[in-house]
């Protein structure tokens, strides 16, 4: 865990709004657009990240924070929306949503997971060349839609489109070739 | 008591959105929609989700809103008293159900409601009773279709939605019908403008079954959503005893039930001008996210912000509470579940409750939910329930 987010959080436990209203603006909009990809409803991923952050603040002393901030957000919305898909009688047991939660989230620099990495890696080598260094430089480097279409000399929607026919491509790939069984 | 659930892999709704179902998952699937809306709704969200890829997420000013929204109702910054808890007083316990996650997905025994072995009470359906310009019924319900025609327009139903289209004749006269919707109904209206409407449980909607060229207008009684087809030379107006609302394209809605003393509008989307029958000089407009108040008797009319999501979310399947009394919600539930309600002792009628509940789970389900906050305790009995 890094150092700024220990400041933050033993800020947070002293009850500093300051800090909480940042972090919620900082967060609030990639958790709901990570949630949208589990419950594909703005509202009840709305509430779902709203419910966190009253967690967030009204037990801090007992959250033990071993991740960073970031990783502890986006762990716990996939939980609630997990628990969400439990009331609605749905398992994710080979993580098709997971994966589209982190696709959905749009910044690329999502709080990632070493493993599902790792398969995503595996499923990115079985694109065509083209799509697969815009996906890299998209996913896995984080870069924005204008610096692709930069580096490629090639339009800002030119690349979108391409990223749309990728996500499409690693979702089937990603699918087929994963048991995957994440931390839960 | 409750079937075993049908729990399905998510592996399923993706294999439907690609067409690689088996037979076999094909029934699983079935078997899984049966259980609840909620399940339909989710597959269609699915469906579109993948299909049209992902919606637009928040921005900058929609997070700000949604900031102090949430500061203003959701949390409490005093760390003597646990929020979500109970408060000094007990008679304005404002209590704030996370529904969604509170309750476990085994259910549990710790908060068992009496009732009679067995008993459910079930949400609402759509069902509807239809009165034609010549007075015949027809009796609209999830299991029949109906085509009518009269006075040269079609009439289309699919039990759970109504359907107007046609030229219609050059009759000078306008010929109305009449959407009767009971206790425990829902049901969805197509006009012949193209204007929609879902009207709530015991509400009653007259409407001609084709407007004049000069003006379009209804008359409401309860309580239905409204989303306008813009034709900005003809107004739209929705009658509803003391107050009358005008209407260029737009999204609202109104609830003006009989035994509540105001009649609430709420806009969505657009712009109202919301006047008062009685004293024409009382009009207020609308902008989204206001809310007009008429004191039926008094003929006032006031304005508030308001969130209007909680208004029309009984549109959306469920139900938002803010912080309203249990008589105001128990009054809300009864329609729908088409129950009576009874208090034991009057204070109790005022604790407040805070929570999003769904529409359609059965009613047990829902007072489970209530009743975990230990505040109040329920009983059923012949669709008759006490609180205590």
């Amino acid at each position: 865990m890094q150092v700024e987010d220990k400041i933050l959080f033993s800020e947070i436990k002293n009850r500093n709004l300051k800090v909480y209203e940042s972090l919620f603006i900082n967060y609030y909009p990639q958790l709901v657009k990570f949630a949208q990809g589990y419950i594909f409803d703005l509202h009840e991923s709305e509430d779902i990240v709203q419910n966190l952050f009253i967690h967030f603040w009204e037990d801090a002393e007992r959250i033990n924070l071993d991740l960073s901030l970031k990783a502890y957000f986006f762990k716990a919305v996939k939980n609630r929306c997990i628990n969400y898909l439990r009331d609605i009688q749905i398992h994710d047991r080979h993580n098709i949503l997971y994966v589209e939660a982190l696709l959905n989230q749009e910044n690329g620099d999502e709080y990632q997971d070493p493993e599902l990495i790792a398969q995503i890696n595996a499923a990115i080598a079985q694109l065509p060349e083209q799509m697969v260094r815009i996906v890299k430089l998209k996913y896995l480097e984080g870069k924005k839609l204008e610096e692709i279409a930069q580096i490629h000399e090639v339009s800002k929607n030119t690349v979108k489109t391409q990223l749309l026919r990728a996500k499409t491509k690693l979702r089937k790939i990603l699918v087929k070739n994963t048991d995957l069984k994440f931390f839960f | 008591m409750l079937n075993e659930l049908a729990i399905i892999d998510f592996e399923i709704i993706w294999k439907k959105i690609n067409n690689s179902l088996t037979m076999d998952e094909e029934i699983e699937l079935s078997r899984w929609l049966a259980e609840s809306p909620s399940h339909q709704q989710y597959l269609n969200r699915a469906i579109r989700h993948y299909r049209t890829g992902s919606r637009p997420g928040i921005g900058k000013a929609e997070t700000e809103k949604a900031w102090r929204n949430f500061k203003r109702k959701g949390f409490k910054t005093n760390r003597n008293i646990p929020a979500m808890m109970i408060s000094v007083a007990a008679a304005v316990a404002a209590i704030i159900l996370m529904l969604n996650f509170l309750l476990p997905f085994k259910r549990s025994n710790s908060s068992h409601i009496a009732s009679h072995e067995g008993e459910q009470i079930h949400p609402g359906s759509n069902k509807a009773t239809l009165i034609l310009d010549d007075g015949s019924v027809y009796d609209l319900t999830a299991s029949k279709k109906l085509l009518l025609k009269e006075g040269g327009s079609e009439i289309k139903s699919e039990g759970k939605k109504l359907e107007y289209s046609g030229k219609g004749s050059s009759d000078k006269e306008l010929k109305y019908n009449t959407l009767s919707i009971p206790r425990g109904g829902e049901f969805f209206l197509q006009l012949a403008d193209g204007t929609k409407v879902w009207l709530n449980s015991e509400t009653i909607l007259r409407y001609p079954i084709q407007f004049s060229g000069t003006e379009r207008r209804v008359e409401l009684t309860g309580e239905a959503f409204f989303e306008v087809a813009r034709n900005e030379k003809v107004p739209f107006y929705v009658e509803s005893g003391e107050q009358s609302v005008r209407v260029i394209g737009t999204e609202f809605n109104i609830s003006s039930y009989k035994e509540n003393p105001f009649i609430y509008t709420t806009l969505v989307k657009g712009r109202v001008e919301v006047v008062a029958n009685n004293k024409p000089q009382q009009k207020q407009i609308l902008v989204p996210n206001e809310q007009s108040t008429i004191d039926k008797i008094g003929g006032e009319i006031s304005k508030r912000h308001v969130d209007s999501y909680r208004y029309v979310a009984w549109k959306e399947g469920r139900f938002v509470f803010d912080g309203q009394s249990l008589e105001e919600i128990m009054k809300i539930l009864s329609k729908w579940y088409n129950v009576e309600v009874a208090f034991d002792r009057d204070e109790l009628k005022n604790i407040r409750f805070t929570g999003n509940l769904k529409r359609y789970s059965d009613f047990g389900e829902l007072l489970k939910k209530i009743q975990k906050t230990d505040e109040v305790a329920f009983n059923i009995e012949n669709n008759k329930i006490t609180i205590r």
